[in-house]
């Protein structure tokens, strides 16, 4: 079940509160992301003006209303932000994890890439775990995809270099 | 190092790492005992920007308990930049298992054994946990390594806290709640028991020696949490094992570790 958290700070500003919210659904867009989120907020005590939280949070916008089977969900869009975009992979993964990202985009299996770092399937399997979370996806296709421009021009870098070592 | 505590290991738990007295404790339990930290806590520190960002991401205790500000993790995150840049962390008797042996930094005569036992240890706790494990968070697969280093250390005790306000409902540390969500049950020992006396006299004069009786004094929350692992299968290296029985094993031994903690 995939989730999305906002933090919520409390009227004094002091506290802040995790609000969690199941995705239902989502699509893509004319190369942007739509969310379809239930809005229930079934753990809370609290009464929260949906609107408003999204308005304040710093990671999605809401952009419309849908009914699905009786149900009224939000489909939201996540902003432009570090969280969301990941224009830059470079500054969110660490080396070992960019190695691995551009490993799984060459079409390696987990058991190839530990040999080729000279680590444990297990290790690998951790990483990518880590990766997963930290972009927030939940496939290697989708990890590939939000990576593409950074693995596209590691390997055109490491063309380079073979190029200049060869010349 | 101390040869009275030459027997003893320290892990440091990532919560308490990542809250304001990490640094502190780091800089200085080391000097005085084998103290280790899992690789999660580098890759954390490792990646600053983004967890600063994200800090949310890193701080346990907003999962359980919703109402820890992330202010301290990120306050933490910047002091963990600040000793990586002045000091040379290899020097202040910090150990850790990382990805592979190579990357580790283990204490002068450890058994190279360890890194294996340890990843065996650590893959069974998520074989047998896996769907709690796999679609986890960092902060999990830290504690995982934690729990799964102090298995695999001999006479190890995991260093960790409890916040004021959950101390005050009687609550355990995150460490010990994380274990249940396992099935890895956790016993709070009082302070009167005549072995937990003995060992927190000991305890107590170890953070005095390591010139952190400041904590203490200020009335930090500071819990020793020792895992209680199966004699028959300590030692064992499941990694060397069949399939079939490695599974039975791995279970066995996971099903019969619990853990057993008091405060300071």
């Amino acid at each position: 079940m995939k989730t999305i958290s906002i933090l919520k700070k409390t009227d004094k500003g002091q506290k802040e509160f995790l609000l969690k919210f199941v995705v239902v659904g989502e699509t893509w867009f004319e190369n942007s992301l739509f969310l379809i989120i239930d809005p229930n907020i079934s753990d809370s005590a609290y009464n929260y003006d949906l609107n408003q939280i999204f308005e304040e949070n710093a990671y999605y916008k809401v952009f419309g209303k849908i009914n699905i089977n009786d149900k009224n969900c939000l489909v939201v869009k996540p902003k432009d932000t570090l969280k969301n975009a990941v224009k830059n992979p470079k500054e969110i993964l660490s080396e070992r994890e960019l190695q691995i990202v551009e490993l799984v985009a060459q079409g390696k299996a987990n058991k190839q890439i530990a040999k080729k770092l000279k680590i444990s399937e297990w290790t690998v399997s951790t990483h990518l775990r880590r990766v997963f979370s930290k972009l927030e996806v939940d496939s290697r296709a989708e990890m590939v995809y939000r990576c593409a421009p950074l693995v596209r021009d590691r390997i055109e870098q490491m063309r380079q270099n073979l190029y200049l070592l060869i010349e | 190092m101390p040869t009275q505590y030459q027997n003893w290991s320290c892990v440091i738990d990532p919560a308490i790492a990542l809250s304001h007295y990490g640094v502190l404790i780091a800089e200085n339990m080391g000097k005085e005992i084998e103290s280790w930290v899992v690789q999660e806590l580098w890759n954390i520190v490792n990646n600053a920007e983004f967890y600063s960002q994200r800090p949310e991401l890193i701080t346990p205790q907003i999962q359980a308990f919703k109402d820890k500000p992330t202010a301290e993790t990120v306050w933490s995150l910047k002091e963990w930049g600040k000793l990586k840049q002045e000091q040379d962390i290899g020097g202040l008797g910090l150990y850790w298992l990382g990805d592979n042996l190579q990357e580790s930094f283990l204490p002068y005569g450890k058994s190279v054994k360890i890194f294996e036992q340890w990843e065996a240890l650590a893959g069974a706790l998520e074989r047998r946990n896996e769907q709690t494990l796999r679609s986890s968070d960092v902060m999990t697969i830290a504690f995982r390594d934690t729990i799964a280093l102090a298995a695999s250390l001999k006479s190890a005790f995991i260093l960790t806290y409890q916040l004021p306000s959950e101390y005050e409902k009687k609550s355990p540390p995150t460490i010990c709640k994380v274990l249940e969500t396992w099935g890895i049950p956790s016993q709070a020992l009082n302070k009167k028991n005549p072995t937990v006396a003995i060992e927190r006299q000991h305890l107590q004069q170890l953070i005095v020696n390591a010139g952190l009786s400041k904590l203490l004094l200020a009335g930090v929350h500071l819990a020793a949490f020792h895992l209680v692992l199966p004699p028959v299968t300590t030692g064992i290296n499941l990694l060397s094992t069949s399939s079939e029985s490695l599974y039975e094993q791995e279970s066995y031994f996971w099903n019969n570790v619990k853990g057993i903690w008091y405060y300071l």
